[in-house]
């Protein structure tokens, strides 16, 4: 969970000081599909967090999360999250729709690529994370 | 799970309608100071590290400028003498008419706290700045104000779809100037009739709360449509945008 804090700072601050591009939103994606239900709660503080940072009106973006969260949670099981290639197309399809209603902006060759990047990525990290604390889960077991 | 979930969307739609109206407007001005502070240092200190890209791909061209510009400076020199005189002429003519002020337009000096899709500044309503006021670097037009809190403001630049800016060519062609797509600028809503070429100069008309004469940029290409009503053409931007710190929020006395 500290690490998720971490990087949503971290992503909040360059998508509203440097480059616009929804990357705490794909954080948030990633977060839902790793953390489940247990992912609400911060989703919602990384929203109320970017409206402050990028000067929209308090609760815009804490909305749209929750509702992409909702998506994702409702329909886990039918786009089976554990696919590689659900996952990256709803990715797209979120990233692209965001991309366009905040930053009027088409998906361009370069942001293709860096979601995808980014994406492989964060799935990777999830599935070492998560890895990890099975481990640990299996240690207090035995 | 779901009572939370429901409670969270509950709460961010409370949240969403007490901002709406300005209700939580003491508690952004309390945490606006520390956000306006990170962003404003991480701003100003990587712009070394932004300007990296845009030095490499663009070195033959400043290498280029950079003669020139040096053949102006000594240019300037000479020219110094000459304003310094005309100043004084100017301003004891100024005493004589009894107007002091130089323009009737105020300026706000700001300094960009980030550059997203829209330009970020470290002053707000507390410094007079208003939406829809005029955003200026030197003599080139940068955007309008779209957005103000007590501390900061956001301007919409000149690549903005939402940006309209009446705009006239050197040769006096009248048109609107808008974004397209973050990327760049089109000078739209010219009458087929009306002359446009390339290299053309588009500066502001002084209409809509824009001062006069300010630079957008130079006609790159032009896009004509017989059929169509209006023709359109592209503008390159002359300003500097990578290395822009300091900027002027300016409106009429």
């Amino acid at each position: 969970m500290r690490l998720f804090f971490v990087l949503i700072l971290l992503a909040i601050i360059i998508e509203t000081v440097f480059l616009p591009y929804p990357f705490t939103l794909m954080l948030v994606i990633m977060s839902v599909i790793a953390l489940g239900r247990n992912s609400l709660l911060p989703v919602f503080i990384s929203g109320i967090l970017l409206d402050l940072f990028a000067m929209r009106l308090w609760g815009l973006d804490s909305l749209i999360f929750l509702v992409v969260a909702a998506l994702i949670l409702r329909y886990n099981r039918k786009f089976q999250t554990g696919n590689p290639l659900y996952v990256f197309g709803f990715i797209f399809m979120a990233i692209g729709v965001y991309s366009l209603v905040f930053y009027r902006l088409l998906f361009s060759p370069s942001s293709l690529v860096m979601t995808l990047v980014l994406s492989v990525a964060l799935l990777y990290l999830i599935s070492i994370t998560s890895s990890q604390i099975i481990g640990e889960k299996k240690k207090l077991t035995v | 799970m779901k009572k939370n979930y429901f409670l969270l969307v509950l709460l961010s739609l409370l949240i969403l309608s007490f901002d709406y109206l300005s209700v939580l407007n003491p508690l952004k001005i309390i945490l606006e100071k520390p956000v306006m502070l990170v962003k404003k240092e991480l701003y100003t200190r990587t712009v070394s590290i932004r300007l990296l890209p845009y030095l490499l791909v663009n070195f033959e061209k400043l290498e280029n400028q950079a003669e020139k510009l040096e053949e102006n400076r000594r240019a300037l020199f000479e020219l110094a003498a000459t304003v310094d005189e005309l100043k004084n002429e100017n301003d004891s003519l100024r005493k004589q008419l009894g107007s002091p002020l130089p323009s009737d337009f105020q300026f706000i000096p700001a300094t960009v706290i980030a550059s997203a899709r829209f330009l970020e500044l470290d002053a707000g309503s507390e410094a007079g700045i208003k939406t829809g006021m005029a955003v200026l670097d030197g003599s080139f037009l940068v955007g309008r104000i779209r957005d103000v809190s007590a501390y900061r403001s956001q301007v919409v630049l000149l690549t903005d779809e939402d940006i309209k800016v009446p705009a006239i060519t050197d040769r006096g062609t009248r048109g609107r100037v808008s974004g397209s797509f973050n990327k760049s600028i089109v000078f739209n809503e010219v009458l087929q009739k009306d002359p446009l070429f390339l290299d053309d100069l588009v500066s502001t008309s002084g209409e809509e709360g824009f001062p006069p004469d300010l630079i957008i940029g130079k006609i790159s290409h032009i896009d004509s449509d017989d059929a169509a009503v209006y023709k359109q053409a592209a503008v390159v931007s002359l300003a500097e945008t990578a290395v822009r710190k300091k900027v002027f929020v300016t409106t009429r006395i």
